[in-house]
């Protein structure tokens, strides 16, 4: 039943800014039409406007949203399985699938107004995908699983933690939520991970919100409408960074033309512009080859490349980076390629200009770091940076070092110039 | 679930879907859905329809035989 109320107005207004906007060209006419069409339960849900809408309604609304999930996941999954079956990459399908499932059980959780124990649980899934993470990185190995189950028993032992002492724990995740924003320099939304933000920091967020709520309101001492207000406000705001990484990533987009696209079929190799293809191809406006899998080894740009690597060129048909298929030794650096993908990159010239080190390796006399999960992740990015002339731009110290007579610590990032002098020391602040 | 809410409604003075819907603060869908047997309401809202008709919950909603064999 249509309820002709301002509800329903404030979405005909939006509907009609979106129509004028489509006519216009203006691809953010689809938001305002999602928007116009999911604004009645979500307001419902909020709880901003149930006098609009009475308890059978409501019911109707969770079972269809409920319904709506389901529909959703499975057509991704099947989406994603197909573009897999294509050659093509299904990433962006296997994210909409985790922030789904992720989205629908924390919110489950939040809902079941143990806010102390919902804290506690999402903290641990949080830690069983960061375990799960590091075991990709690592790889089954003793060690990997040794770590992996350190990973969940830190996570496991802070939620029980934070169940005890709510307040603290809340304190102490909301800093590490910043620190982690900080440290990813994810305010720069072209460059964030939209998985990092919706997979780590807000869970982190939304477990210290359940844990302040659960040490202010107990079981029952919040009123509902705060709680609606303090979980509401989460979930705009989870929005709100969404809509707007999805807004700067389309007017990237729009100033770097994708051109047109490819899929060969499973198995088929195609020889574009002298380089054995596989899989998705992407060309530039210009016609020239901007992405492919290399089909078997092939050399390019001097640089001998295993089959499976997906390589990236610019306009002039220069590799600028690549996902390197197994670890591989580039002009002498020993770079990552398995795990979840390491960007290698290249300077026009054919240099290295971005590494991930499998092993500590000292370049140009400096003792630089390996990759590793928690070094990364509590003392920021470890890629090496090279200048064009193969001289090293920026490492992360592997140990204690000293540099034109300043000593650095272990972990500390140094700079120098691309005549080798020392131009800026940071701790691992440096953008990946 | 069996309802006589059709019943009591025209007992008390042959109320409209409407009227009745606008007592209870519920849509005049949500009073034909509970008359068609498709909804069952809440505790809250049987309670408040109860009291506009003038009767009790039991009167206005009894389970049928089963309804009784669901909770087994």
């Amino acid at each position: 039943m249509i309820n002709r109320d301002k509800i329903f107005w404030f979405a005909c207004a939006l509907s009609a800014a979106g129509l004028a906007l489509a006519l216009l060209g203006y691809d953010v006419a689809l938001l305002l039409f999602v928007a116009a069409y999911l604004l009645r339960p979500a307001l419902h849900e909020f709880g901003v406007a149930r006098q609009y809408a009475d308890e059978r309604q409501l019911t109707i609304h969770a079972r269809s949203g409920n319904i709506a999930l389901i529909i959703v996941v499975l057509a991704a999954v099947g989406l994603a399985l197909w573009r897999v079956a294509r050659g093509e990459q299904p990433e962006d399908l296997y994210m909409l699938i985790a922030v789904a499932l992720a989205a629908r059980a924390i919110t489950g959780l939040v809902m079941n107004g143990d806010y102390r124990r919902a804290g506690a649980v999402i903290l641990g899934a949080v830690g069983l995908f960061a375990a799960a993470f590091v075991l990709m990185d690592i790889g089954l190995s003793v060690t990997g699983i040794l770590v992996a189950l350190a990973i969940v028993g830190v996570f496991l032992g802070f939620g029980w933690l934070g169940r005890r002492f709510p307040l603290t724990g809340a304190v102490i995740l909301l800093l590490f939520a910043l620190v982690a924003v900080a440290r990813f320099g994810l305010l720069d939304f072209r460059s964030a991970s939209l998985g990092v933000w919706l997979l780590l920091i807000a869970p982190l967020v939304i477990a210290a919100t359940c844990l302040l709520v659960g040490r202010f309101g107990g079981d029952d001492g919040i009123s509902p409408r705060t709680r609606t207000i303090v979980f509401g406000t989460l979930a705009f705001g989870a929005a709100v960074i969404v809509t707007i990484s999805l807004l700067m990533a389309a007017d990237h987009d729009r100033r770097n033309p994708p051109g047109s696209s490819a899929a060969l079929p499973e198995g088929e190799v195609r020889d574009v512009q002298g380089i054995p293809c596989t899989g998705q191809l992407e060309y530039y406006p210009n016609g020239s080859l901007k992405f492919c899998t290399l089909a078997r080894e092939d050399t390019l740009s001097g640089q001998p490349l295993a089959a499976g690597t997906m390589v990236h060129f610019d306009e002039q048909g220069f590799v600028d980076w690549c996902f390197l298929q197994e670890n591989t030794r580039i002009q002498g650096h020993f770079c990552r390629g398995e795990g979840h993908g390491f960007q290698t990159g290249f300077h026009p010239n054919g240099q290295i200009e971005l590494a991930w080190l499998v092993e500590e390796e000292e370049i140009d006399g400096v003792p630089c770091a390996k990759f590793s999960f928690f070094s990364d992740v509590l003392g920021g990015p470890s890629g090496v940076h090279f200048h064009e002339n193969g001289r090293l731009k920026s490492c992360k110290l592997s140990r204690q070092f000293t540099i034109e007579e300043r000593t650095f610590e272990k972990g500390d990032r140094v700079q120098f110039d691309s005549e080798g002098r020392l131009v800026v020391e940071t701790t691992a602040t440096a953008a990946r | 679930m069996k309802t006589n809410l059709r019943k009591y409604r025209f007992e008390r003075g042959e109320l409209s879907q409407q009227q009745l819907a606008d007592m209870v603060r519920v849509s005049r869908q949500t009073i034909v859905s509970i008359e068609r047997g498709d909804y069952s309401p809440s505790v809250k809202l049987a309670l408040l329809l109860a009291h506009k008709l003038d009767t009790s919950v039991e009167q206005l909603f009894q389970l049928e035989e089963g309804d009784y064999d669901q909770s087994r």
